[in-house]
């Protein structure tokens, strides 16, 4: 090749990536800094990232995945597990196991793949760590753009590959038999910076960038979200998924092209449907009355578009369900339990006694089967080595022979898929009769969860307090599978700064005081204009239902973060931004927001494991310490936004919320790096940082 | 954007991401099976118990420190606090580990930890506390054994063995 030639390409390509990046980053990320922020909430919990089974529903999922890269939608091969029946979350049909979340399942799939390839050419620990420094190179890249600091790049960067030689230093081999698990971590992980980038941009959609960038970094990084990034459980998707509704369906009254956003909302609920049919019921409950209600226009073709958006959206969702239970509305995790049927044989392979009794009974639309149990969390005993497949252990088939498995296994699952959208279209007219109906009724169960959630808000004071305010140890709820360790927190207890939300009736309140109760008659006219009380009263709708739909499961044992709350969070953390004491401080000066922030996190993880280091403390005192610390902060942080919002201008409430978000990073770091151990760190520097640190 | 041009650098810049790229790409094709005789990684502690023997120094373990005493910070039950086992290692052959372990049978608690040994050197084990709910110790103290051995698949040694008075402190 020519010079000339070289150059003209490499103009070709520079120009090409140019377009894409001018086209694509404000689809995606906003703008550079909503691209920042996503790389960076990526590159910092990817540390906390271990490679292993924290609870023993995420089996059945990692399982899943597999089998579905083989392409099928049962479960006929066990590639990780010690035996079927510990394994909750599988569900037979027909003489068939399957598992559920396929959601997640499918998007890991894409992850898989590539992990499969990358780890027939080169080492996977290595393309993990290869992978984080590029991770880190970029976010320094893009950080350096935002602040106009090339020096930010270089040290980054340079920083990027002293971290990948250390990896390389320290690293040990990892066996690509955890590639299953890894991408559905990666989802996950992804799922995490979703998180920060919708609420970045919803909260940049009304009040600019500096209370997005605050908004997305609590969202992400001060939330449980934090914890859950890399266990591979469904609620850090749900969340995603969650805030992007929340995001899209602000968008959509607030933007000049409404159109596109409105259909994203609904979108997203169809792909929630896919992941947990419960979650996304609540949500098109609650989104369709505030939508209709306050959208623009109402017009034929608005609906028509978004209604056809909302049915494709559902298709993967329903082509699913139609191949594993024959009906699609009827998800796997509505079929009856797995429990003791099956068996493993020899190979690896399942083998399901007195199948054939088909006997989806239907029973409720339940949010979640209370079948988890972390796999010993706190018990750091046995060496938690892969545990080993039921099967013989030949080295594994060549490149060659996995491409072609590959190609066939597609082929097989998209002529599948075909065949069952053929039949689906055909069923379509019936099911959306059928569904309407089926719908209704599903409805009616979820309002009878609701009803005995408001029936507690009204009736069991204490029992709200154990879910919402201070844990200990609370009553009714199993400690011995976790050798009576007090692990379970409340909801402010992980997430403090949601404390400041109680300066919502405040604010309302003193509206109301200032409006009169004469102009209240216009109220309805300023909602109906006014995009960001719209968003308001429908973000605050979704919280309190998704909330009162759980209530009634709530305490329970194995939720650690309180974590089917987790979904509706960072919504809630959304409430936060539109508090005018914190948009005020964070728009006169959001440095001293994220100064706080981060020099309370690194004040917080350093004090916290000196302290330890004294304190010697068992993992529930670990736990209910930071517990403490958190209820703290968040009241002082509570107190300062209430006392500004009173009337006493200029308190620093910038900096109580950044000081209160460190303290949840703090906990959500410690815990990731030193107090729940379990299998081994993807990267090598995380889990030499977890040996120098000298406790548990 | 303004990038720092140097006249003797150039672009240091991209000259650091062309730099990374180029060592990330090299060292992983080197990691694969395409160049064979050629492999990183490995150098931790070996991954499983092997063969293998280690010449223990000295062991250091505050007995006095057993017992049982009330949980902090709201956790509302008992710990039996166990204190970490210092153990010097002259020397390591094959792939040995450290069992430290404390049985006490009348409360059915028969609690392990191990350690894959890379080397000579101190080694901190650490045993997790046990906790007991309120009613579940009638008792003022109880008798226990610590234990420390080094393990390997042709060797079992018991290098400390303490009986150890654990007093229930409420």
């Amino acid at each position: 090749m020519t010079r000339e030639r070289v150059t003209g390409l490499r103009e070709w390509v520079s120009e090409r990536g140019e377009t894409i990046r001018q086209r694509v980053l404000p689809v995606l990320f906003g703008d550079r800094v909503g691209l920042t922020l996503f790389l960076g909430v990526l590159a910092t919990l990817a540390i906390l990232w271990r490679v292993g089974f924290f609870i023993t529903d995420t089996y059945a999922v990692a399982n899943t995945v597999i089998n579905l890269a083989e392409g099928r939608l049962n479960v006929a091969r066990i590639e990780y597990s010690l035996t079927l029946g510990s394994q909750p979350g599988l569900y037979e049909h027909g003489g068939r196991v399957f598992g559920r979340n396929y959601g997640q399942a499918a998007l890991a799939l894409p992850f898989y793949w590539l992990l499969e390839g990358a780890s027939a050419i080169a080492e996977l620990r290595l393309v993990l760590a290869g992978a984080w420094s590029v991770l880190v190179a970029g976010f320094a890249s893009q950080l350096g753009r935002v602040l106009d600091r090339s020096r930010v790049t270089l040290a980054g960067t340079l920083l990027a590959l002293a971290l990948f030689v250390a990896n390389v230093a320290l690293s040990t081999p990892l066996d690509p038999r955890w590639n299953g698990l890894l991408a559905l971590q990666l989802v996950s992980l992804v799922a995490a910076g979703v998180v920060a980038v919708a609420i970045y941009r919803l909260g940049r959609e009304f009040h600019g960038q500096r209370v997005g960038v605050a908004g997305g970094l609590l969202a992400a990084l001060a939330l449980p979200i934090a914890f859950w990034a890399t266990i591979p459980k469904r609620h850090v998707m749900s969340a995603a998924l969650i805030s992007v509704v929340v995001f899209a369906f602000a968008r959509s009254r607030n933007a000049d092209r409404a159109l596109p956003s409105r259909a994203l909302a609904y979108a997203a609920v169809g792909v929630l449907a896919w992941l947990h049919a419960a979650e996304a019921l609540v949500v098109l409950v609650m989104l369709v009355p505030f939508d209709i209600a306050t959208a623009r226009e109402n017009g034929l073709r608005e609906l028509v578009i978004v209604g056809v958006v909302f049915v494709l959206s559902l298709l993967p969702f329903a082509v699913t369900n139609v191949l594993i239970t024959g009906s699609p509305l009827t998800a796997p995790r509505m079929l009856s339990g797995l429990g003791g049927l099956a068996e493993l044989g020899p190979g690896g392979e399942v083998v399901v006694d007195g199948g054939g009794q088909a006997t989806p009974d239907v029973p409720t639309a339940t949010p979640d089967q209370p079948t988890t149990t972390p796999s010993k969390p706190v018990s750091p005993g046995d060496p938690t080595s892969p545990p080993a497949p039921g099967g013989n252990q030949d080295p594994g088939p060549g490149l060659w022979t996995r491409i072609t498995g590959f190609v066939g296994s597609m082929v097989g699952l998209v002529a599948g898929a075909v065949d069952a959208t053929i039949g689906f279209l055909g069923s379509v007219v019936a099911a959306v009769i059928v569904g309407i109906d089926v719908t209704t009724a599903r409805i009616g169960e979820l309002w009878s969860y609701v009803s005995r959630g408001i029936d507690i808000v009204l009736g069991d004071l204490e029992r709200l307090g154990y879910v919402f305010v201070r844990s200990g140890r609370t009553p009714g709820v199993k400690y011995a599978i976790n050798d009576q360790e007090a692990i379970e927190l409340a909801v402010l207890e992980v997430a403090p700064v949601l404390g400041t939300l109680i300066a919502i009736p405040i604010v309302v309140g003193k509206r109301g005081v200032r409006t009169g109760s004469d102009q209240l008659r216009r109220l309805a006219a300023t909602i109906r204009t006014t995009p960001r009380y719209q968003t308001d009263l429908f973000a605050g709708a979704l919280v309190v239902a998704f909330t009162l739909l759980y209530l009634p499961r709530l305490p329970l044992y194995s939720q650690i973060t309180m974590r089917y709350l987790v979904p509706i969070m960072p919504v809630a953390a959304y409430g936060i931004m539109r508090l005018p004491a914190v948009r005020r401080s964070l728009t006169t000066d959001v440095r001293r927001f994220l100064a706080a922030y981060f020099g309370a996190a690194v004040v917080g993880i350093v004090g916290v494991s000196a302290a330890f280091v004294a304190l010697d403390p068992a993992i529930g005192e670990a736990m209910q310490f930071h517990a403490l610390v958190n209820l703290a902060v968040a009241g002082i942080a509570a107190a300062v936004v209430v006392l500004d919002t009173v009337g006493t201008r200029d308190l620093p409430v910038g900096t109580a919320i950044g000081a209160v978000g460190g303290a949840g990073t703090t906990l959500y770091v410690l815990a990731g790096i030193e107090y729940f151990t379990y299998g081994q760190f993807a990267l090598p520097v995380a889990e030499w940082l977890s040996a120098v640190i000298p406790l548990f | 954007m303004s990038r720092a041009f140097d006249p003797f650098l150039g672009d240091p810049i991209g000259l650091s991401q062309q730099l990374l790229i180029g060592v990330v790409i090299v060292t992983l094709v080197f990691s694969g099976p395409l160049v064979p005789g050629l492999s990183f990684g490995g150098t931790g502690p070996p991954a499983t118990l092997g063969d293998g023997n280690a010449t223990v120094a000295a062991v250091d373990v505050d007995t006095d420190a057993v017992a049982v005493t009330p949980g902090r910070f709201g956790t509302d039950v008992s710990y039996l606090r166990i204190p970490d086992a210092r153990v010097s290692i002259d020397d390591v052959e094959g792939e040995p580990r450290l069992v430290y372990r404390l049985v006490v049978p009348e409360l059915d608690v028969d609690h392990a930890e191990t350690r894959l040994l890379a080397g000579p050197g101190k080694v901190t084990v650490r045993l997790s506390d046990v906790a007991f709910v309120p009613g579940q110790l009638s008792a003022d103290r109880y008798d226990g054994t610590l234990r420390v051995r080094v393990q390997s698949l042709s060797t079992d040694r018991t290098v400390f063995n303490e009986s150890v008075t654990i007093e229930v402190r409420r």
